[in-house]
């Protein structure tokens, strides 16, 4: 075996330019071997396969698309510093790769060859993976590999990743590749070199092609200003109509599955702590999750669909104009979009943003979307806000989103001129060809999103399901005195009014039990901060429930209140003992100014524990996660309390 | 004696340009990291362009410079400091 020589269990690093069909090649050579982590301390997603060839392992690293090595881009130094051996990706050990499997387009050969001559400098083992063969003779472009493999120093495969048998033959290459010396062959001039080895390597037939002219047609069509903007809208509502229309069978069938599960622990395990524990902390609180599980797929199985026909990069063009004033480019506006159906895969998919500038502004406001899970709080407040008067409801509805919209761009703003302060990276963005996109990479792009979703974000709601039913539940006292006192009396009274005294003395327990709980305990510690912005006992404690999770508001208050656990908004009983609920001296709890308040709080606070966890992996530091919280949730207080004691004090009960 | 001059086409910016028109690119005053990056996706000084739209987003057709026909989308902002010679119609 000559020097060089890569052996079994090294590290491959793949890399290339964007879109030219490394991670399908990846993804063939990987097969179900692969996993997916994160480069320390970045957003940026990294693909890992360990897979086994007759001549031993490999261990295969999908590194991000990149135009050059020596870009000031984080794509380029995360490449840089994985060829060099200075980073890895989390879980394994950073270590100089062994060989590159370096993966060119023959349709933008020439261009593609300046990175490889960058590649080939640094005198690593490499084999070329020559892909997009046949859309390249379509446009008259014609490659001889043998000339290009002699100018090269080494080995190039002709693959095409969607059809071809490519598996154990490439691998095997890789497994022998050897440095043949290019690496003084490619000289200072990088772009002189590529343009003498395409010369003789390639030949091209100019004019335009029938592809391009449908293209020219398209992207006409697509960025036009306003027809471009009437594309966008359609496609954005048939996206969302998906998620929210189409993924509420699955989401049905999960909610059902898991009360289904939780009767079925009811029923085997004997009443008691654990029972409850598994049916009212976990079961109760995965459920909750996992719920929102069908909306994350199909989001990122669509999304994944749209980027690889080509569209996405147009529509990047025509959401910038609007997003720029805000210091926002136009990939953050599909993350933001997708902050409405849950902030968690909208962060993820704010990994699209190039600049780590505008990254960051994006993952820090995105939460101010509002998501599904405000949902049930404003249906709530403005029901109690505009009794009997759905058009008023709706008006106030519309306004939480444009309000949590207003305040996004608005911090976002604040953000880049302050501490994410920088030039706006100004768009430029190469448009990919049309292509039907592949469905099975879209289906994999969509298990691997939910998967990270459930791994990440279950976890941590698992663990916060538990703390908040134990702090709910314990310690657990005695009945009520008042509420024994009803009984006694309700024994002695036949027919209807003792059985209305007997439900009245259980409401009186679960609230005197609840208030005697540690988060009913806490409830009354913190309720003079919670004060000023008009939440008595009950509502602190429905509000500190509820930076758990938003949806824990309803639940929490109609606990308190009715005492019941199963608070069903539809039922008209509910809403009417919500709204004629009393604070502990008889007043009303849900005051004009404390619902507009409440309303207020909902809409801007940070109140999600998976959000801020997500937040803090993918910006890279808890600090930012912190943040988020401290501003979201002191932004929501400033102006619920501006809003509640305006009301106050303009007179309106 | 006649004497033949060639008139050069003077360079202008590519928010000039029209759908349709080639140039050759002259020179593109970006400075720093956008500028360096335009250059690694196929915009170099003498690569011809096709202009596939024009306004507010740009979109060329990079015909040299990347091997194929490589589109680039560039925003108002950049476009307006890529100086670009346009070709006669039919050359």
């Amino acid at each position: 075996m000559s020097e060089g020589v890569v052996t079994a269990g090294r590290l491959v690093a793949i890399i290339g330019n964007p879109n030219v069909g490394k991670t399908t090649l990846f993804n063939r050579l990987a097969g179900r071997s692969q996993k997916t982590s994160n480069f320390p301390g970045t957003t940026q997603e990294a693909h890992v396969a360990r897979v086994s060839t007759s001549a031993g392992e490999l261990t295969l690293v999908d590194l991000p698309g990149i135009y050059g090595l020596r870009l000031d881009t984080s794509e380029s130094g995360i490449a840089r510093g994985v060829l060099e051996g200075s980073i890895a990706p989390e879980g394994f050990r950073a270590a100089p790769a062994d060989a590159v499997l370096l993966v060119l387009d023959a349709t933008n050969l020439l261009r593609n060859l300046s990175l490889a001559g960058e590649a080939l400098r640094a005198g690593t083992p490499t084999v070329v993976a020559l892909t997009m063969l046949d859309d390249a003779r379509r446009r008259g472009i014609e490659v001889n590999i043998e000339v290009l493999s002699r100018r090269l120093g080494c080995e190039v495969v002709a693959v095409d990743a969607k059809r071809g048998e490519i598996g154990n033959g490439l691998l095997g290459r890789l497994t022998m590749a050897a440095t043949r010396g290019t690496k003084e062959a490619v000289g200072d001039d990088l772009h002189a070199w590529a343009e003498e080895v395409y010369a003789e390597a390639a030949a091209a037939r100019s004019g335009r092609s029938d592809d391009d002219r449908i293209t020219d047609r398209l992207d006409s069509a697509f960025t036009h200003p306003l027809l471009g903007v009437i594309v966008f809208a359609t496609v954005m509502t048939g996206l969302f109509w998906a998620i929210f229309r189409l993924a509420t069978y699955p989401m049905d069938w999960i909610d059902a599955l898991f009360a289904a599960m939780g009767g079925w622990v009811a029923d085997l395990l004997p009443e008691g702590a654990l029972q409850e524990m598994l049916v009212d902390g976990v079961i109760a609180g995965v459920g909750a999750t996992v719920i929102f599980l069908p909306q994350i797929v199909l989001l990122f199985f669509l999304l994944s669909l749209l980027e690889h026909s080509g569209y996405l990069a147009r529509a990047a063009f025509v959401i910038d104009r609007l997003l720029r004033p805000f210091g926002l480019p136009g990939h953050s506006f599909v993350p933001l979009l997708s902050g409405h159906a849950c902030a968690l895969p909208g962060i993820m998919a704010a990994r699209a943003v190039p600049d780590p500038r505008e990254r960051l502004a994006t993952v820090l406001v995105l939460p101010f979307m509002s998501c599904t899970a405000r949902i049930p709080v404003y249906v709530l407040l403005t029901t109690l806000l505009f009794p009997g008067k759905p058009g008023l409801q709706a008006l106030a509805f519309a306004g939480c989103y444009g309000l949590g919209i207003v305040a996004g761009l608005l911090s976002a703003l604040i953000a880049r001129r302050t501490i994410l302060r920088g030039p706006a990276r100004p768009m430029a963005l190469e448009l990919p060809s049309y292509r039907l996109p592949s469905l099975g990479y879209a289906l994999k792009t969509a298990a691997a999103r939910g998967w990270t979703f459930l791994r990440k974000a279950g976890t941590v709601i698992l663990a916060m399901s538990i703390v908040l039913w134990w702090l709910g539940t314990y310690p657990q006292s005695g009945p009520s005195p008042a509420a024994e006192e009803l009984r006694a009396t309700a024994a002695t009274v036949d027919g209807p009014r003792g059985e209305e005294l007997t439900e009245e003395a259980d409401r009186l327990d679960s609230a005197y039990r609840a208030e005697r709980t540690a988060l009913g305990r806490i409830g009354g510690v913190v309720q003079p901060v919670f004060e000023p912005i008009g939440a008595d006992r009950k509502l602190t404690i429905g509000i500190l429930a509820s930076f758990a999770a938003r949806e824990v508001f309803v639940s929490t208050m109609a606990v308190q209140i009715l005492g019941g656990e199963d608070a069903d908004l539809e039922a008209g009983g509910v809403r009417e003992a919500l709204a004629t609920a009393e604070r502990d001296d008889g007043s009303p709890i849900f005051t004009r100014a404390t619902s507009w308040s409440m309303l207020v709080f909902f809409v801007l606070a940070m109140q999600c524990l998976p959000t801020l966890a997500v937040t803090a992996r993918e910006a890279g530091g808890v600090k930012w996660a912190l943040l988020q919280l401290g501003w979201m949730t002191g932004l929501a207080y400033a102006l619920a309390l501006i809003v509640y004691q305006s009301i106050r004090a303009a007179g309106i009960a | 004696m006649t004497e033949h001059v060639e008139i050069k086409p003077v360079p202008v910016p590519l928010t000039r340009m029209t759908r349709g028109q080639r140039g050759v690119l002259r020179e593109a005053t970006i400075e720093g990291s956008d500028g360096e990056m335009l250059v690694a996706m196929g915009l170099r000084p003498n690569c011809r362009l096709r202009v596939c739209r024009s306004g507010q987003t740009c979109i060329v057709a990079v015909e040299t410079g990347c091997g194929g026909g490589c589109r680039i989308g560039l925003s108002r902002h950049l476009a307006d400091r890529v100086m670009v010679e346009p070709i006669a119609a039919g050359r």
